[in-house]
């Protein structure tokens, strides 16, 4: 049961990573890294530190996107060819 | 070709990094030389040595106080970074804003964000004051009250939300942060202990746990509020620029 | 299994299988505002679901009372978060879906 969930939360964490460095429109890009920090959040919380877990969320899923999507709002949405 | 060279040296790395990690003791064996010395002496004697009953904190702030403290320094460097490429609002500007935004916020937006922020910035406080028994800390603290500081700024506007936090008070606390470290960790040396100890055994050594664990939580919330503070500054930084732009 | 963790586990599953059902919402919907209702609907009813179960699942202690307050601000600033979202999407004048006939038009002529 844990090793399943583990390797769920793996799966999705490559997932992610792979979406967040491909994607061609920045804002999906934020939006998937935000994705990527929350499950982040709960593979320290699975690795029992939750003073990580605590840290990522609030930073990696919570300040880190506004800030990136502020950036975005004040350059361009979509990636260069 | 030059994509074929950099296919090669990324399989090459990976190849080297999947062997070096294969090398590498198995995660979590209790023979791992980390878990025969270093956590049993921490486990053991982190308690009666630093006074916090949240082990994670007695080593980020006594046994690893340095690491911390140019933590700290890093996040200040950050903020002076960002200020020093986007610049930094004029003391007293404040009125000078304009609200850029055409659309004006809904009164259930509003009224929604009023009844939350106070409760983000208790849980936010709870998080701070509480970090030296649970997990948390200044760090994840100063956080969450940036992130309310974002929620009520993106509602709010620029003016109504740095008329409540003005830039006085945001550079006197995100000195403070650093400055209130290292002071605290110094004082230790005038009462007869070590820099980042807090403990002063030649001045009141019948005072010994609780003065060490109030001094902790003096330290947390240093680097909670100023944090926080940095956080607030760098983004009323980086929206301010478009707000005077449409202004003029 | 106890009869708790049995009921418990009934909630659970309830709130996963409205989960789904607002994600394939959230996916097959055309606009922006079908999609809002799936997706809300998903945010607050499973949610709820899953916070009732686990609620079950801890009995009377101080785990509940967390479980109540996270419920009560789940559903304020879920509701709030997609009116915002619809509210700004109107303003915007994202336009509605029409069948293929009519083509998409503009949203203030509605």
């Amino acid at each position: 049961m844990g090793t399943a969930l583990n390797l769920a939360l793996i799966v999705l964490l490559l997932t992610t990573a792979i979406l967040a460095v491909t994607a061609r429109d920045l804002l999906a890009a934020v939006i998937i890294f935000s994705v990527y920090s929350l499950i982040m959040a709960l593979m320290w919380q699975r690795l029992q530190a939750p003073d990580l877990a605590l840290t990522e969320a609030a930073v990696g899923a919570g300040v880190t996107t506004v800030l990136f999507v502020v950036t975005i709002f004040k350059t361009r949405r979509r990636e260069e060819e | 070709m030059k994509r074929t060279v950099s296919l090669l040296f990324i399989a090459a790395l990976a190849a080297l990094l999947l062997y070096v990690v294969a090398n590498m003791p198995p995660m979590g064996d209790p023979a791992n030389p980390t878990a025969t010395h270093v956590i049993p002496r921490y486990l053991e004697n982190a308690e009666e040595e630093t006074h916090t009953e949240n082990v994670i904190t007695g080593i980020i702030l006594n046994y690893r106080g340095y690491d911390t403290m140019g933590e700290v320094t890093v996040i200040f460097c950050a903020l002076a970074a960002v200020l020093a490429v986007l610049g930094r609002e004029r003391r007293g500007a404040i009125e000078g804003f304009v609200d850029r935004s055409e659309v004006v916020s809904s009164t259930i937006v509003r009224t929604m964000v009023r009844f939350m922020v106070p409760f983000i910035l208790l849980f936010s406080l709870y998080t701070i004051f509480h970090g030296e028994s649970s997990p948390g800390g200044g760090f994840q603290g100063g956080a969450i009250i940036g992130g309310s500081m974002i929620v009520f700024t993106t509602i709010f506007g620029l003016a109504e939300s740095s008329r409540r936090v003005p830039q006085r008070i945001r550079a006197a606390l995100e000195g403070a942060a650093v400055m209130g470290f290292f002071l605290v960790g110094a004082l230790g040396l005038l009462g007869g202990g070590e820099f980042l100890t807090y403990a002063w055994p030649k001045v009141a050594p019948g005072l010994q746990p609780s003065l060490v664990v109030w001094l902790t939580i003096l330290v947390e919330v240093g680097i909670g509020l100023g944090g926080a503070m940095v956080l607030t500054s760098i983004l009323f930084a980086m929206i301010r620029e478009e707000e005077i732009a449409t202004a003029s | 299994m106890t009869a708790k963790e049995i009921v418990a586990g009934i909630f659970c599953c309830i709130g996963t299988f409205f989960f789904i059902l607002g994600t394939t919402g959230l996916l097959r919907m055309p606009d922006i505002f079908s999609r809002l209702h799936p997706s809300t609907k998903c945010d607050t009813l499973g949610a709820c679901s899953v916070i009732v179960g686990m609620a079950v699942y801890s009995g009377w202690s101080w785990d509940l009372l967390k479980l109540i307050f996270i419920a009560c601000f789940l559903l304020l600033s879920s509701a709030t978060c997609g009116h915002a979202i619809g509210r700004s999407a109107l303003r915007r004048d994202i336009p509605y879906w029409r069948r293929q006939d009519e083509g998409a038009k503009s949203g203030d002529g509605a």
